[in-house]
Protein backbone atom coordinates (compact mmCIF):
# COMPACT_ATOMS: atom_id res chain seq x y z
CA UNK A 1 0.00 0.00 0.00
CA UNK A 2 1.72 3.68 -0.91
CA UNK A 3 1.29 5.98 2.02
CA UNK A 4 -1.42 8.46 1.55
CA UNK A 5 0.94 11.67 0.67
CA UNK A 6 2.07 9.58 -2.56
CA UNK A 7 -0.73 10.38 -5.17
CA UNK A 8 -2.30 12.68 -3.06
CA UNK A 9 0.90 15.55 -4.11
CA UNK A 10 -0.36 19.20 -5.46
CA UNK A 11 -0.38 19.75 -9.14
CA UNK A 12 3.27 21.68 -8.83
CA UNK A 13 2.50 22.55 -12.55
CA UNK A 14 -0.09 25.20 -11.72
CA UNK A 15 2.52 27.13 -9.86
CA UNK A 16 3.52 30.49 -11.69
CA UNK A 17 6.53 29.97 -14.52
CA UNK A 18 9.38 31.98 -13.70
CA UNK A 19 10.21 35.45 -15.98
CA UNK A 20 13.10 34.38 -16.58
CA UNK A 21 15.39 31.57 -17.49
CA UNK A 22 17.39 29.52 -15.00
CA UNK A 23 21.53 29.63 -15.76
CA UNK A 24 22.94 26.35 -16.28
CA UNK A 25 25.20 25.97 -13.43
CA UNK A 26 28.86 26.04 -13.08
CA UNK A 27 29.13 22.43 -12.05
CA UNK A 28 26.88 21.43 -14.93
CA UNK A 29 28.75 23.39 -17.54
CA UNK A 30 32.19 22.56 -16.28
CA UNK A 31 31.24 18.86 -16.67
CA UNK A 32 29.97 19.01 -20.06
CA UNK A 33 32.63 21.20 -21.29
CA UNK A 34 35.41 18.34 -20.12
CA UNK A 35 33.41 15.43 -20.95
CA UNK A 36 32.46 17.03 -24.79
CA UNK A 37 36.70 17.91 -25.04
CA UNK A 38 37.68 14.69 -23.70
CA UNK A 39 35.14 12.95 -26.20
CA UNK A 40 36.17 15.10 -29.51
CA UNK A 41 39.74 14.83 -28.60
CA UNK A 42 39.28 11.00 -28.68
CA UNK A 43 36.59 11.05 -31.47
CA UNK A 44 39.37 13.44 -33.59
CA UNK A 45 42.41 11.31 -33.26
CA UNK A 46 40.67 8.59 -34.69
CA UNK A 47 39.57 10.46 -37.25
CA UNK A 48 42.36 11.40 -39.04
CA UNK A 49 43.28 8.80 -41.71
CA UNK A 50 45.75 10.50 -43.40
CA UNK A 51 49.68 9.05 -44.27
CA UNK A 52 50.63 10.83 -41.02
CA UNK A 53 48.57 8.54 -38.98
CA UNK A 54 49.92 5.40 -40.62
CA UNK A 55 53.64 6.39 -39.49
CA UNK A 56 55.13 3.98 -36.41
CA UNK A 57 54.61 6.26 -33.58
CA UNK A 58 58.00 5.72 -32.46
CA UNK A 59 59.21 7.35 -35.85
CA UNK A 60 56.67 9.62 -35.53
CA UNK A 61 57.26 11.34 -32.37
CA UNK A 62 61.07 11.20 -32.99
CA UNK A 63 60.19 13.42 -36.46
CA UNK A 64 57.90 16.12 -34.19
CA UNK A 65 60.67 15.73 -31.34
CA UNK A 66 62.90 16.96 -34.27
CA UNK A 67 60.96 19.79 -35.77
CA UNK A 68 59.48 21.04 -32.64
CA UNK A 69 63.09 20.95 -31.19
CA UNK A 70 64.98 22.95 -34.14
CA UNK A 71 61.93 25.55 -34.09
CA UNK A 72 63.11 26.73 -31.11
CA UNK A 73 66.47 27.52 -32.69
CA UNK A 74 65.34 29.40 -35.53
CA UNK A 75 66.23 33.13 -34.92
CA UNK A 76 64.81 34.56 -38.41
CA UNK A 77 60.78 35.14 -39.03
CA UNK A 78 60.94 33.98 -42.34
CA UNK A 79 61.86 30.60 -41.71
CA UNK A 80 59.32 30.39 -38.66
CA UNK A 81 57.13 31.44 -41.32
CA UNK A 82 57.98 29.14 -43.51
CA UNK A 83 57.92 26.62 -40.71
CA UNK A 84 54.24 27.37 -39.83
CA UNK A 85 53.00 27.38 -42.97
CA UNK A 86 54.05 23.51 -44.09
CA UNK A 87 52.61 22.74 -40.81
CA UNK A 88 49.36 24.15 -41.52
CA UNK A 89 49.70 22.82 -44.56
CA UNK A 90 50.30 19.09 -43.51
CA UNK A 91 47.42 19.86 -40.88
CA UNK A 92 45.11 20.47 -43.63
CA UNK A 93 46.52 17.89 -45.61
CA UNK A 94 45.90 15.66 -43.35
CA UNK A 95 41.93 15.77 -43.45
CA UNK A 96 41.67 17.57 -40.02
CA UNK A 97 39.12 20.23 -40.06
CA UNK A 98 40.57 23.96 -39.91
CA UNK A 99 37.96 24.74 -37.27
CA UNK A 100 39.94 22.67 -34.97
CA UNK A 101 43.18 24.65 -36.00
CA UNK A 102 41.75 27.67 -35.27
CA UNK A 103 40.66 26.99 -31.98
CA UNK A 104 44.46 26.09 -31.01
CA UNK A 105 45.24 28.93 -32.79
CA UNK A 106 42.75 31.18 -30.83
CA UNK A 107 44.04 29.92 -27.77
CA UNK A 108 47.63 29.41 -26.69
CA UNK A 109 49.12 32.07 -29.22
CA UNK A 110 46.61 34.92 -28.43
CA UNK A 111 47.70 34.16 -24.99
CA UNK A 112 51.66 33.94 -25.51
CA UNK A 113 50.47 37.30 -27.64
CA UNK A 114 49.13 39.33 -24.60
CA UNK A 115 52.68 38.26 -22.44
CA UNK A 116 55.11 39.39 -25.05
CA UNK A 117 53.19 42.30 -25.81
CA UNK A 118 55.11 44.51 -23.49
CA UNK A 119 58.21 43.67 -24.72
CA UNK A 120 57.37 44.92 -28.43
CA UNK A 121 57.59 48.43 -26.82
CA UNK A 122 60.36 50.72 -25.61
CA UNK A 123 59.70 49.64 -22.15
CA UNK A 124 61.66 46.30 -22.33
CA UNK A 125 63.30 47.04 -26.01
CA UNK A 126 65.11 49.95 -27.07
CA UNK A 127 64.56 50.59 -30.65
CA UNK A 128 63.23 52.99 -33.27
CA UNK A 129 59.52 53.75 -32.33
CA UNK A 130 57.03 52.69 -35.06
CA UNK A 131 53.71 53.66 -33.08
CA UNK A 132 53.46 55.42 -29.90
CA UNK A 133 50.79 54.49 -27.58
CA UNK A 134 51.13 56.74 -24.22
CA UNK A 135 52.52 60.45 -23.74
CA UNK A 136 54.09 60.48 -20.17
CA UNK A 137 56.30 63.91 -20.72
CA UNK A 138 59.69 64.01 -19.19
CA UNK A 139 60.48 62.64 -16.37
CA UNK A 140 57.49 60.06 -15.46
CA UNK A 141 58.85 57.51 -12.99
CA UNK A 142 57.43 54.30 -11.48
CA UNK A 143 58.69 54.23 -8.02
CA UNK A 144 62.06 54.09 -8.70
CA UNK A 145 62.06 53.22 -12.50
CA UNK A 146 62.59 55.61 -14.83
CA UNK A 147 60.17 55.68 -17.64
CA UNK A 148 60.33 57.13 -20.96
CA UNK A 149 58.59 60.39 -22.84
CA UNK A 150 56.41 58.13 -24.52
CA UNK A 151 55.39 54.22 -24.48
CA UNK A 152 56.28 53.12 -27.81
CA UNK A 153 56.11 50.00 -29.96
CA UNK A 154 59.33 49.90 -31.57
CA UNK A 155 60.43 47.97 -34.65
CA UNK A 156 62.99 45.59 -32.91
CA UNK A 157 60.63 44.96 -30.23
CA UNK A 158 58.20 44.13 -32.67
CA UNK A 159 60.32 41.53 -34.33
CA UNK A 160 60.99 39.78 -30.58
CA UNK A 161 57.46 39.79 -30.51
CA UNK A 162 56.80 38.23 -34.03
CA UNK A 163 59.84 35.52 -33.38
CA UNK A 164 58.03 34.44 -29.88
CA UNK A 165 54.72 34.51 -31.29
CA UNK A 166 55.48 32.39 -34.53
CA UNK A 167 58.02 30.01 -32.66
CA UNK A 168 55.39 29.46 -29.98
CA UNK A 169 52.80 29.00 -32.65
CA UNK A 170 55.25 26.75 -34.40
CA UNK A 171 55.69 24.78 -31.76
CA UNK A 172 51.84 24.10 -30.92
CA UNK A 173 50.60 23.32 -34.20
CA UNK A 174 53.45 20.60 -34.42
CA UNK A 175 52.16 20.02 -31.36
CA UNK A 176 48.22 19.30 -32.21
CA UNK A 177 49.73 17.81 -35.50
CA UNK A 178 50.88 15.08 -33.79
CA UNK A 179 48.41 14.48 -30.93
CA UNK A 180 45.43 14.54 -33.74
CA UNK A 181 47.34 12.39 -36.51
CA UNK A 182 47.87 9.64 -33.82
CA UNK A 183 45.92 7.45 -31.69
CA UNK A 184 45.78 7.90 -27.84
CA UNK A 185 47.54 4.97 -27.54
CA UNK A 186 50.15 5.03 -30.25
CA UNK A 187 51.02 8.09 -28.79
CA UNK A 188 51.86 6.74 -25.85
CA UNK A 189 53.69 3.61 -27.24
CA UNK A 190 55.91 6.18 -29.19
CA UNK A 191 56.92 7.87 -26.24
CA UNK A 192 57.54 4.76 -24.04
CA UNK A 193 59.60 3.82 -26.99
CA UNK A 194 61.58 6.76 -26.75
CA UNK A 195 62.97 6.05 -23.64
CA UNK A 196 60.02 7.56 -21.33
CA UNK A 197 60.25 4.87 -18.03
CA UNK A 198 58.20 2.14 -18.29
CA UNK A 199 55.90 3.20 -15.27
CA UNK A 200 55.43 6.31 -16.35
CA UNK A 201 53.90 5.27 -19.92
CA UNK A 202 51.76 2.60 -17.93
CA UNK A 203 50.55 5.41 -15.42
CA UNK A 204 49.60 8.03 -17.87
CA UNK A 205 48.10 4.83 -19.78
CA UNK A 206 45.97 4.23 -17.15
CA UNK A 207 45.57 7.81 -16.38
CA UNK A 208 43.96 8.68 -19.93
CA UNK A 209 41.76 5.19 -19.88
CA UNK A 210 40.31 6.16 -16.38
CA UNK A 211 39.64 9.97 -16.73
CA UNK A 212 37.00 9.58 -19.03
CA UNK A 213 35.36 6.68 -16.98
CA UNK A 214 35.40 9.52 -13.72
CA UNK A 215 33.43 11.79 -15.91
CA UNK A 216 31.08 9.48 -16.80
CA UNK A 217 30.91 8.78 -13.06
CA UNK A 218 30.81 12.54 -11.82
CA UNK A 219 28.41 13.51 -15.17
CA UNK A 220 25.91 10.61 -13.68
CA UNK A 221 25.90 11.62 -10.23
CA UNK A 222 25.42 15.45 -11.22
CA UNK A 223 22.29 13.65 -13.83
CA UNK A 224 20.84 11.99 -10.99
CA UNK A 225 20.91 15.16 -8.90
CA UNK A 226 18.99 16.94 -11.90
CA UNK A 227 16.50 14.68 -11.96
CA UNK A 228 15.24 15.35 -8.42
CA UNK A 229 15.90 18.77 -8.11
CA UNK A 230 12.96 20.73 -8.76
CA UNK A 231 14.15 24.31 -7.85
CA UNK A 232 17.73 25.70 -7.53
CA UNK A 233 18.89 25.23 -3.92
CA UNK A 234 21.15 27.70 -1.77
CA UNK A 235 24.43 28.48 -1.98
CA UNK A 236 24.90 26.56 0.80
CA UNK A 237 23.15 23.47 -0.14
CA UNK A 238 24.41 23.60 -3.00
CA UNK A 239 28.23 23.26 -1.66
CA UNK A 240 27.03 20.64 0.33
CA UNK A 241 25.90 18.70 -2.65
CA UNK A 242 29.45 19.09 -4.56
CA UNK A 243 31.36 18.50 -1.70
CA UNK A 244 29.04 15.11 -1.28
CA UNK A 245 29.40 14.17 -5.13
CA UNK A 246 33.42 14.67 -4.52
CA UNK A 247 33.23 12.54 -1.90
CA UNK A 248 30.91 9.65 -3.66
CA UNK A 249 33.58 10.19 -6.42
CA UNK A 250 36.18 9.50 -4.23
CA UNK A 251 34.90 6.32 -2.95
CA UNK A 252 34.23 4.82 -6.24
CA UNK A 253 37.64 6.21 -8.01
CA UNK A 254 39.67 4.25 -4.68
CA UNK A 255 37.19 1.02 -5.40
CA UNK A 256 37.87 1.50 -8.99
CA UNK A 257 41.91 1.75 -8.35
CA UNK A 258 41.79 -1.46 -5.58
CA UNK A 259 39.62 -3.31 -8.12
CA UNK A 260 42.44 -2.67 -10.97
CA UNK A 261 45.32 -3.57 -8.85
CA UNK A 262 43.88 -6.77 -8.49
CA UNK A 263 43.33 -7.43 -11.67
CA UNK A 264 46.88 -6.45 -12.43
CA UNK A 265 48.51 -9.01 -9.45
CA UNK A 266 45.88 -11.57 -10.70
CA UNK A 267 47.46 -11.47 -14.06
CA UNK A 268 50.89 -11.66 -13.07
CA UNK A 269 51.99 -8.09 -11.87
CA UNK A 270 54.51 -8.02 -9.42
CA UNK A 271 55.77 -4.57 -9.35
CA UNK A 272 57.32 -4.48 -12.76
CA UNK A 273 55.77 -3.58 -16.14
CA UNK A 274 56.54 -5.88 -18.89
CA UNK A 275 56.16 -4.23 -21.92
CA UNK A 276 56.01 -5.73 -25.25
CA UNK A 277 59.12 -5.49 -28.04
CA UNK A 278 58.82 -2.45 -30.38
CA UNK A 279 58.26 -3.36 -34.21
CA UNK A 280 61.38 -3.04 -36.67
CA UNK A 281 61.09 0.45 -38.41
CA UNK A 282 59.52 0.26 -42.41
CA UNK A 283 61.15 2.03 -44.87
CA UNK A 284 58.44 4.42 -45.26
CA UNK A 285 58.77 5.74 -41.56
CA UNK A 286 62.24 6.15 -41.97
CA UNK A 287 62.11 8.26 -44.75
CA UNK A 288 59.52 9.98 -42.69
CA UNK A 289 62.35 10.81 -39.86
CA UNK A 290 64.90 11.54 -42.65
CA UNK A 291 62.31 13.95 -44.46
CA UNK A 292 61.90 15.32 -41.04
CA UNK A 293 65.25 16.05 -40.04
CA UNK A 294 65.90 17.17 -44.07
CA UNK A 295 63.78 19.80 -43.32
CA UNK A 296 64.44 21.75 -40.10
CA UNK A 297 68.42 21.03 -41.80
CA UNK A 298 67.50 23.50 -44.31
CA UNK A 299 65.32 26.17 -42.32
CA UNK A 300 68.16 26.01 -39.82
CA UNK A 301 70.53 26.83 -42.27
CA UNK A 302 68.91 29.28 -44.27
CA UNK A 303 68.30 31.05 -41.24
CA UNK A 304 72.17 31.18 -40.72
CA UNK A 305 72.72 32.33 -44.17
CA UNK A 306 69.95 34.86 -43.91
CA UNK B 1 37.38 -37.97 -9.03
CA UNK B 2 40.60 -35.63 -10.19
CA UNK B 3 43.01 -33.84 -7.61
CA UNK B 4 42.15 -31.07 -5.06
CA UNK B 5 43.22 -27.84 -6.72
CA UNK B 6 41.71 -25.97 -3.86
CA UNK B 7 41.13 -26.51 -0.15
CA UNK B 8 39.62 -24.44 2.22
CA UNK B 9 39.28 -25.40 6.30
CA UNK B 10 37.45 -23.39 8.32
CA UNK B 11 37.64 -19.83 6.77
CA UNK B 12 36.48 -16.50 8.44
CA UNK B 13 37.40 -13.47 6.61
CA UNK B 14 36.07 -10.05 7.98
CA UNK B 15 37.44 -6.49 6.40
CA UNK B 16 38.64 -4.34 8.84
CA UNK B 17 36.59 -2.68 11.29
CA UNK B 18 33.94 -4.79 9.51
CA UNK B 19 31.64 -7.39 10.10
CA UNK B 20 32.33 -10.98 9.12
CA UNK B 21 31.64 -11.53 5.66
CA UNK B 22 32.94 -15.23 5.34
CA UNK B 23 32.10 -17.74 8.29
CA UNK B 24 33.47 -21.05 9.00
CA UNK B 25 33.50 -22.18 5.12
CA UNK B 26 35.55 -25.47 4.26
CA UNK B 27 35.33 -27.07 0.84
CA UNK B 28 37.51 -28.74 -2.07
CA UNK B 29 37.41 -28.21 -5.51
CA UNK B 30 38.62 -30.96 -7.76
CA UNK B 31 40.65 -30.72 -10.98
CA UNK B 32 38.24 -30.73 -14.29
CA UNK B 33 35.25 -29.46 -11.92
CA UNK B 34 32.75 -26.75 -12.39
CA UNK B 35 31.12 -25.50 -9.69
CA UNK B 36 28.71 -22.50 -8.83
CA UNK B 37 29.26 -20.11 -5.93
CA UNK B 38 25.54 -18.57 -5.10
CA UNK B 39 24.22 -16.72 -2.79
CA UNK B 40 22.17 -13.41 -2.27
CA UNK B 41 23.61 -10.23 -2.62
CA UNK B 42 26.84 -9.09 -0.30
CA UNK B 43 26.48 -12.98 0.80
CA UNK B 44 30.07 -13.46 0.49
CA UNK B 45 30.65 -15.26 -3.22
CA UNK B 46 33.29 -12.01 -4.74
CA UNK B 47 35.25 -12.32 -1.67
CA UNK B 48 35.41 -15.93 -1.69
CA UNK B 49 37.13 -15.69 -5.27
CA UNK B 50 39.19 -13.29 -4.12
CA UNK B 51 40.48 -15.62 -1.44
CA UNK B 52 40.90 -18.05 -3.85
CA UNK B 53 43.00 -16.27 -6.16
CA UNK B 54 45.38 -15.17 -3.22
CA UNK B 55 44.32 -11.38 -3.71
CA UNK B 56 42.32 -11.46 0.16
CA UNK B 57 43.87 -14.20 2.77
CA UNK B 58 41.83 -15.60 5.40
CA UNK B 59 41.64 -14.14 8.81
CA UNK B 60 41.39 -17.66 10.47
CA UNK B 61 41.47 -20.87 8.91
CA UNK B 62 43.34 -21.53 5.56
CA UNK B 63 43.18 -21.63 1.60
CA UNK B 64 45.57 -23.95 0.06
CA UNK B 65 45.88 -24.32 -3.79
CA UNK B 66 47.85 -26.91 -5.64
CA UNK B 67 49.17 -27.82 -2.14
CA UNK B 68 50.55 -24.63 -1.07
CA UNK B 69 48.64 -22.58 1.80
CA UNK B 70 48.07 -19.03 0.69
CA UNK B 71 49.51 -16.58 2.12
CA UNK B 72 51.18 -13.10 0.87
CA UNK B 73 54.52 -14.74 1.26
CA UNK B 74 53.67 -17.11 -0.39
CA UNK B 75 51.63 -15.94 -3.59
CA UNK B 76 54.40 -12.75 -3.90
CA UNK B 77 57.46 -15.25 -3.93
CA UNK B 78 58.54 -17.01 -6.77
CA UNK B 79 58.39 -20.04 -8.14
CA UNK B 80 54.98 -20.22 -6.73
CA UNK B 81 53.60 -16.75 -7.54
CA UNK B 82 54.49 -17.12 -10.94
CA UNK B 83 52.67 -20.67 -10.91
CA UNK B 84 49.74 -19.50 -9.34
CA UNK B 85 49.23 -16.40 -11.36
CA UNK B 86 49.29 -18.92 -14.60
CA UNK B 87 47.43 -21.13 -13.22
CA UNK B 88 44.70 -19.25 -12.08
CA UNK B 89 42.41 -17.04 -14.19
CA UNK B 90 40.02 -14.20 -12.30
CA UNK B 91 37.13 -12.86 -14.49
CA UNK B 92 36.19 -9.63 -12.61
CA UNK B 93 32.75 -8.46 -11.92
CA UNK B 94 33.22 -5.41 -12.85
CA UNK B 95 35.33 -4.86 -16.56
CA UNK B 96 36.35 -2.14 -16.70
CA UNK B 97 38.55 -2.51 -13.62
CA UNK B 98 39.78 -5.52 -15.75
CA UNK B 99 40.64 -3.89 -18.89
CA UNK B 100 43.46 -1.27 -18.01
CA UNK B 101 45.36 -1.36 -21.13
CA UNK B 102 45.08 1.10 -24.19
CA UNK B 103 44.33 -1.25 -26.33
CA UNK B 104 42.64 -4.94 -26.88
CA UNK B 105 46.15 -6.19 -28.14
CA UNK B 106 48.01 -4.43 -25.05
CA UNK B 107 45.18 -6.62 -23.06
CA UNK B 108 45.72 -9.29 -24.08
CA UNK B 109 49.56 -9.30 -24.41
CA UNK B 110 49.68 -8.16 -20.51
CA UNK B 111 49.60 -11.09 -18.85
CA UNK B 112 51.79 -13.43 -20.98
CA UNK B 113 54.01 -10.62 -20.44
CA UNK B 114 54.22 -10.14 -16.91
CA UNK B 115 54.53 -14.29 -17.00
CA UNK B 116 57.69 -13.32 -18.64
CA UNK B 117 56.71 -15.69 -21.67
CA UNK B 118 58.76 -14.96 -25.18
CA UNK B 119 58.03 -11.52 -27.34
CA UNK B 120 56.90 -14.49 -29.93
CA UNK B 121 54.49 -16.90 -28.06
CA UNK B 122 53.18 -14.06 -26.79
CA UNK B 123 52.33 -12.56 -29.99
CA UNK B 124 51.07 -16.40 -30.98
CA UNK B 125 48.67 -16.64 -27.96
CA UNK B 126 47.26 -12.74 -28.78
CA UNK B 127 46.54 -14.06 -32.07
CA UNK B 128 44.84 -17.02 -31.11
CA UNK B 129 43.30 -15.83 -28.60
CA UNK B 130 41.81 -13.05 -30.90
CA UNK B 131 40.42 -15.69 -33.21
CA UNK B 132 39.16 -17.90 -30.83
CA UNK B 133 37.02 -14.91 -29.48
CA UNK B 134 36.03 -13.64 -33.10
CA UNK B 135 37.21 -10.15 -32.29
CA UNK B 136 40.46 -9.48 -34.58
CA UNK B 137 38.55 -6.58 -35.43
CA UNK B 138 38.62 -5.01 -31.85
CA UNK B 139 42.62 -5.63 -31.68
CA UNK B 140 43.79 -2.00 -31.90
CA UNK B 141 40.58 -0.47 -30.11
CA UNK B 142 40.57 1.04 -26.92
CA UNK B 143 38.94 -1.02 -24.50
CA UNK B 144 37.29 2.06 -23.48
CA UNK B 145 35.04 2.36 -26.88
CA UNK B 146 33.40 -1.10 -26.53
CA UNK B 147 30.28 -2.40 -25.73
CA UNK B 148 29.56 -4.08 -22.64
CA UNK B 149 29.54 -7.45 -24.16
CA UNK B 150 32.67 -6.77 -26.43
CA UNK B 151 34.18 -5.56 -23.06
CA UNK B 152 33.43 -9.04 -20.85
CA UNK B 153 35.04 -11.15 -24.18
CA UNK B 154 38.31 -8.78 -23.68
CA UNK B 155 37.98 -9.65 -20.36
CA UNK B 156 37.75 -13.25 -20.76
CA UNK B 157 40.53 -13.50 -23.46
CA UNK B 158 42.67 -11.39 -21.58
CA UNK B 159 42.93 -14.41 -18.81
CA UNK B 160 42.96 -16.78 -21.66
CA UNK B 161 46.50 -15.66 -22.96
CA UNK B 162 47.55 -16.93 -19.52
CA UNK B 163 46.83 -20.28 -20.21
CA UNK B 164 44.77 -20.94 -16.63
CA UNK B 165 43.84 -24.15 -15.90
CA UNK B 166 41.37 -22.83 -13.25
CA UNK B 167 39.36 -20.09 -14.02
CA UNK B 168 37.28 -17.89 -11.35
CA UNK B 169 34.56 -15.74 -12.41
CA UNK B 170 32.47 -13.30 -10.74
CA UNK B 171 28.90 -12.34 -12.29
CA UNK B 172 29.72 -13.49 -15.47
CA UNK B 173 26.37 -12.98 -16.91
CA UNK B 174 25.51 -9.58 -15.30
CA UNK B 175 24.55 -7.23 -18.22
CA UNK B 176 25.20 -9.25 -21.00
CA UNK B 177 22.49 -9.54 -23.84
CA UNK B 178 20.71 -13.06 -24.78
CA UNK B 179 23.48 -13.19 -27.80
CA UNK B 180 26.70 -12.79 -25.56
CA UNK B 181 25.14 -14.97 -22.43
CA UNK B 182 24.60 -17.68 -24.68
CA UNK B 183 28.16 -17.60 -26.19
CA UNK B 184 29.17 -17.38 -22.46
CA UNK B 185 27.12 -20.57 -21.88
CA UNK B 186 28.86 -22.39 -24.50
CA UNK B 187 32.58 -21.17 -24.16
CA UNK B 188 32.50 -22.15 -20.75
CA UNK B 189 31.23 -25.45 -22.06
CA UNK B 190 34.17 -25.39 -24.23
CA UNK B 191 36.69 -24.63 -21.33
CA UNK B 192 35.09 -27.55 -19.28
CA UNK B 193 35.41 -30.30 -21.91
CA UNK B 194 39.36 -29.11 -22.21
CA UNK B 195 39.16 -29.94 -18.84
CA UNK B 196 39.60 -26.50 -17.21
CA UNK B 197 38.27 -26.39 -13.40
CA UNK B 198 35.81 -23.53 -13.77
CA UNK B 199 34.55 -21.80 -10.44
CA UNK B 200 31.52 -19.44 -11.23
CA UNK B 201 29.58 -17.23 -8.28
CA UNK B 202 26.54 -15.98 -9.63
CA UNK B 203 23.00 -15.44 -8.25
CA UNK B 204 21.64 -15.79 -11.75
CA UNK B 205 20.24 -19.74 -11.67
CA UNK B 206 19.47 -20.33 -15.14
CA UNK B 207 22.70 -19.32 -15.84
CA UNK B 208 24.26 -21.76 -13.70
CA UNK B 209 22.23 -24.16 -13.92
CA UNK B 210 23.49 -24.64 -17.48
CA UNK B 211 27.34 -24.11 -16.77
CA UNK B 212 28.03 -25.69 -13.73
CA UNK B 213 27.38 -29.74 -12.44
CA UNK B 214 27.98 -28.39 -8.36
CA UNK B 215 26.94 -25.86 -6.10
CA UNK B 216 27.96 -24.16 -3.02
CA UNK B 217 25.03 -21.87 -1.57
CA UNK B 218 26.27 -19.44 0.84
CA UNK B 219 23.53 -17.74 3.46
CA UNK B 220 22.46 -14.77 4.15
CA UNK B 221 24.75 -14.60 7.65
CA UNK B 222 27.34 -15.58 5.34
CA UNK B 223 27.84 -19.58 6.00
CA UNK B 224 27.78 -22.31 3.96
CA UNK B 225 24.70 -24.12 3.80
CA UNK B 226 25.01 -26.60 1.02
CA UNK B 227 27.47 -28.48 -0.99
CA UNK B 228 25.88 -30.70 -3.51
CA UNK B 229 24.80 -31.13 -6.65
CA UNK B 230 23.23 -28.35 -8.55
CA UNK B 231 20.27 -29.41 -9.76
CA UNK B 232 19.66 -31.34 -6.19
CA UNK B 233 20.00 -27.56 -5.22
CA UNK B 234 17.61 -26.16 -7.50
CA UNK B 235 14.81 -29.10 -6.62
CA UNK B 236 15.01 -27.97 -3.31
CA UNK B 237 12.65 -24.73 -3.20
CA UNK B 238 12.86 -24.13 0.64
CA UNK B 239 16.51 -24.09 0.71
CA UNK B 240 16.91 -21.09 -2.14
CA UNK B 241 13.89 -19.24 -0.30
CA UNK B 242 15.84 -19.28 3.06
CA UNK B 243 18.88 -18.06 1.66
CA UNK B 244 17.05 -15.21 -0.84
CA UNK B 245 17.73 -16.79 -3.94
CA UNK B 246 14.28 -17.19 -5.17
CA UNK B 247 11.10 -15.32 -3.75
CA UNK B 248 7.66 -16.71 -3.05
CA UNK B 249 5.80 -15.35 -6.39
CA UNK B 250 2.24 -13.93 -6.44
CA UNK B 251 0.07 -14.46 -9.39
CA UNK B 252 -2.92 -15.15 -11.38
CA UNK B 253 -4.22 -18.28 -13.49
CA UNK B 254 -7.60 -17.16 -14.78
CA UNK B 255 -9.58 -16.46 -12.00
CA UNK B 256 -7.31 -17.53 -9.28
CA UNK B 257 -4.17 -15.67 -7.23
CA UNK B 258 -2.19 -17.76 -5.14
CA UNK B 259 1.56 -17.47 -4.48
CA UNK B 260 4.33 -20.07 -4.06
CA UNK B 261 7.77 -19.84 -4.54
CA UNK B 262 9.47 -21.27 -7.64
CA UNK B 263 12.35 -20.46 -10.08
CA UNK B 264 11.47 -17.58 -12.50
CA UNK B 265 13.25 -18.70 -15.82
CA UNK B 266 12.88 -22.16 -15.41
CA UNK B 267 10.19 -24.67 -15.99
CA UNK B 268 8.04 -25.00 -12.65
CA UNK B 269 4.94 -27.64 -12.03
CA UNK B 270 2.36 -26.71 -9.49
CA UNK B 271 -0.90 -27.91 -8.27
CA UNK B 272 -3.66 -25.22 -7.98
CA UNK B 273 -5.74 -26.60 -5.01
CA UNK B 274 -6.13 -25.58 -1.29
CA UNK B 275 -3.72 -22.17 -1.18
CA UNK B 276 -6.00 -20.57 -4.60
CA UNK B 277 -7.53 -17.62 -3.12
Amino acid sequence: MLPDWYLSTGDLTRERPRAHRRKRSPVRRALASLAEALAREMSGSAQSHSWLSRIEPRAKVAGFMVLIFGATFLQGLLPLAVLLACASFAVLASGISPRRLARVWLGVPLFSLAIILPAATNLVTAGTPILTLLHLGPGAKLWSWMLPDAISITTSGLIVAARFLLRTTDCITLAFLLVATTDQAALLNGLRRMGMPRAFGMVLAMMQRYLALLLRAAEEIHMAKLSRTIAAGSVRSEQKWVAAGIGSLFRRTHRLAQETHDAMISRGYDGDIRVGTMPRLRAGDIAYLVGSAAVMAALILTDRLL
Amino acid sequence: MGKAIFRVTDVDYWYPGGKPVLNSIGFEVQEGERIAVLGANASGKSTLLHLLDGLYFACTGKTAAFGTVLTEDSVETPPFSREFRQRVGFLFQNSESQLFCSTVEEELAFGPLQLRLSAEEVERRVDDTLRLFGIEHLRARSPQALSGGEKRKVALASLITCGPRVILLDEPSAGLDPRTQQWLVEFLDLLHRSGITLVTASHDLSFVAETVDRTLILSEDHRLVYDGPMMDALRDLDLLLSVNLIHAHAHRHDEKLHMHPHLHEMWHEHEHGTEAK
